[in-house]
């Protein structure tokens, strides 16, 4: 796992925008408004140090739904601490609490 | 630009991204990226276009962390690794040689002959005195070690090797940097090979020789894990030394630091069977 203290600022924003609930790389960019160059490789970066776990949906559901199925990420226990350390060195971090509201 | 098109557009650079990525990722990843472009365009086509400038440097930082996580995985304490590591380097030496016609000629001249024979028999004089610079005579690390017969053969096959394979090293990067020679300096050509020969050898004969006392002499792995025995202060009263030990749990190499101490020289002492099961992964 890499140190938190080494997080960058985009990788705690990313990671702050999962824990309110943005689960997909599309929705990061729009709620953070980074490019997707930057977005998706830090999702693989965190994912590969274990700070946040990708699942997929079910693919049942995707197939009933007549739509792919797509793969969501959520932050691990990890992620949490080193999104707490982070919101210590970022404190801009802290403020950005917006959950998702869900579409009508 | 027709949707049609645009689609064509994306699955393109999808397909073209898709081969950078690692082979064992690669459905995976194209799942999802087929997954989020798909939910992107039905909504809006022209975020698509800007959520697909994201796929070549997507695929890029995979493969990037999948160098990374092979290149972390290298056992680089293994013997074989090391021949590896100078088999690959002599590739890539003799490439770089006789790559160049002008060179590959120089090579089989009588130049190339004399050279190769003056670098080689300097290389032969460098060992005496490189293995006191090394501490390698004075290191009692063979003495009273456990290896079997086949083991001790081993061990000079690697170190032979080693040397082999350091020397054709050192003489084909010794070309090079003669050749890199200004025209003024080639009257002092044949004093300028001895003296290239004389500094490569003496650097890669005192490397083939220190690596191979870091080794266990048993299974011929890096040893690593330095420990420091003894208390400064107590300098004449301690054993200061620092012990390295066998990850495979053969023994450890203790390297005095005052002659005054427990042992004299460098000395392996080995350590018998009850010890392996603390060196269990």
């Amino acid at each position: 796992m890499p140190d938190p203290a080494r997080l960058s600022h985009t990788a705690a924003l990313i990671l702050k925008a999962l824990k309110e609930g943005f689960a997909y790389g599309f929705d990061i960019m729009e709620v953070t408004g980074l490019p997707s160059g930057t977005v998706y490789p830090a999702l693989r970066r965190m994912e590969a140090a274990e700070l946040i776990e990708g699942s997929w949906e079910s693919e049942q559901k995707a197939l009933r739904e007549d739509r792919p199925p797509r793969r969501y990420y959520k932050v691990s226990r990890a992620g949490n601490q080193a999104l707490a350390e982070a919101e210590k060195k970022y404190p801009l971090i802290a403020q950005f609490a917006r959950p998702k509201v869900a579409k009508a | 630009m027709s949707p049609h098109q645009q689609l064509h557009r994306l699955h393109r650079i999808l397909h073209i991204a898709g081969a950078i990525v690692p082979k064992g990722q690669r459905s995976l990843w194209q799942a999802e990226w087929v997954a989020e472009i798909r939910y992107v365009y039905a909504e809006d086509p022209a975020a698509a276009e800007s959520l697909a400038q994201g796929l070549l440097p997507d695929a890029m930082s995979l493969r990037l962390l999948d160098v990374q996580h092979r290149w972390a995985s290298i056992d680089w304490r293994d013997p074989a690794r090391c021949i590896r590591f100078l088999i690959g380097c002599l590739v890539v030496l003799s490439a770089v040689n006789f790559v160049q016609p002008h060179v590959r000629h120089l090579l089989s001249s009588i130049w190339g002959i004399w050279t190769f024979g003056t670098f080689v028999t300097l290389a032969v004089f460098a060992v005496p005195s490189t293995v006191v610079v090394s501490g390698y005579g004075a290191c009692e690390a063979y003495r009273g070690d456990a290896a079997s017969a086949w083991q001790r053969i081993a061990r000079w096959r690697f170190l032979i090797t080693k040397f082999v394979l350091a020397v054709l090293c050192g003489y084909l990067l010794a070309v090079q940097v003669i050749l890199l020679l200004p025209p003024v300096l080639k009257p002092l050509e044949g004093g300028l090979t001895i003296a290239c020969g004389l500094v490569f050898n003496a650097i890669t004969m005192t490397w083939v020789f220190t690596d191979q006392r870091q080794r266990c002499p048993t299974c011929m792995r890096s040893l690593r894990n330095p420990a420091h025995m003894g208390v400064p202060s107590w300098t004449l009263l301690h054993a200061n030394a620092t012990e390295e030990m066998c990850d495979q749990g053969h023994g450890l190499l203790h390297q005095p630091e005052w002659r005054t101490s427990w042992f004299e020289n460098a000395r392996w002492v080995q350590l018998d069977r009850t010890w392996r099961e603390l060196f269990r992964d």
